[in-house]
C-alpha cells in the first residue's frame, strides 16, 4: 500500500511538472522543470532500492544534461510566447497513456504457461511457436499505436 | 511493485510523445525526447529489479540510453546556437530558413 502511495505521488508530481513545463513561456524555467523531473526519477530509483542507478541518474541527467541544457538556453535567453498547445498536450498524453496501459494490462492478463520453460529443450521449442504468435499478436497494437501517433500529429498540424 | 513502475514509465513515455506532438519550440522538443528516454529508463530499471539479474546487460543498456541522451542534448544545443543567428523565434516550422 505504501509503494502504491509512493508511485501515485510520483506520478502526480510528474504530471504537474510536465504540465508546467509545456505551458511555460520561459525556456529557462522549462529546463529547470525538466531537471526537477530528472531529480524526481532519481528519488524514484532510490525508493526502488536501486541506489547506484539513482546516483548515476543524478549525475548524468541532473548534473550533466539538465545543467548543459540550462546553460545552453540561458546563453540565448528569450521568453516571448508559449510554444505548446496545452489542450493538445493533455489530450494526447492521456490518450497515449490509455493506449499503452491497455497494451500493458493485456500483456499482464495473457501470460505464457511457465511450465513450458522448466526444461531447457522446451525453451528452444517454445521460441518457434509461442514467441512467434506473441510477436505477431503484439505487432498489431504496435502498428495501431504508430498510426494513432501519426494521426494525432496530422490533427495537430491541421489545428495549428 | 513492477506494475506500478511500469505504469510510471509508460506515463513518462506518453508525456514525452505528447510533448513532441504538441510543441513547436526547439528546446521543448528536445526535452520531450529526454522525458521519453526517462520513461524508458524507469521501465528498464523496473525490469532490472524484477529479474534481479547481475550479468550487466541491463546496466549496459542503461549506459547506452544515458549516452544517447547526453549526445542528443549536446548536438541539439549546438544546433540551437546556430539557429539563434538565423531564426529569432526558434519555431521548428521555420527550419527551412537554415538552408544555404
Amino acid at each position: 500500500m505504501i509503494e502504491l502511495a509512493v508511485f501515485a505521488v510520483v506520478s502526480v508530481l510528474y504530471a504537474v511538472l510536465a504540465y508546467y513545463l509545456f505551458n511555460s513561456f520561459d525556456m529557462f524555467k522549462a529546463s529547470i522543470t525538466f531537471a526537477l523531473m530528472a531529480l524526481l526519477s532519481s528519488a524514484l530509483f532510490a525508493a526502488m532500492d536501486q541506489d547506484v542507478i539513482a546516483i548515476l541518474q543524478l549525475l548524468v541527467f541532473v548534473g550533466g544534461i539538465s545543467v548543459y541544457l540550462m546553460v545552453g538556453v540561458a546563453s540565448n535567453y528569450s521568453a516571448a510566447k508559449r510554444h505548446s498547445n496545452a489542450k493538445m498536450f493533455v489530450v494526447s498524453a492521456v490518450l497515449l497513456f490509455a493506449v499503452f496501459s491497455a497494451l500493458l494490462y493485456t500483456s499482464f492478463t495473457v501470460q505464457s504457461n511457465p511450465m513450458q520453460f522448466q526444461i531447457a529443450n522446451d525453451i528452444q521449442a517454445s521460441f518457434g511457436t509461442a514467441y512467434l504468435q506473441d510477436g505477431l499478436v503484439l505487432l498489431v497494437p504496435f502498428c495501431a499505436t504508430l498510426m494513432v501517433i501519426a494521426a494525432m500529429k496530422r490533427v495537430a498540424e491541421m489545428i495549428s | 511493485m513492477i506494475e506500478y513502475a511500469l505504469y510510471v514509465g509508460l506515463a513518462l513515455f506518453s508525456i514525452g510523445i505528447a510533448g513532441i506532438i504538441s510543441s513547436r519550440h526547439f528546446i521543448l522538443l528536445v526535452v520531450s525526447g529526454e522525458i521519453s528516454l526517462l520513461g524508458g529508463i524507469v521501465t528498464l530499471v523496473s525490469f532490472l529489479q524484477f529479474a534481479s539479474t547481475n550479468d550487466g546487460s541491463a546496466f549496459s543498456a542503461l549506459l547506452s540510453i544515458w549516452s544517447i541522451a547526453a549526445l542528443e542534448v549536446i548536438v541539439v544545443v549546438l544546433v540551437y546556437e546556430f539557429m539563434r543567428k538565423k531564426v529569432p523565434d526558434f519555431d521548428i516550422s521555420k527550419l527551412s530558413k537554415l538552408k544555404g
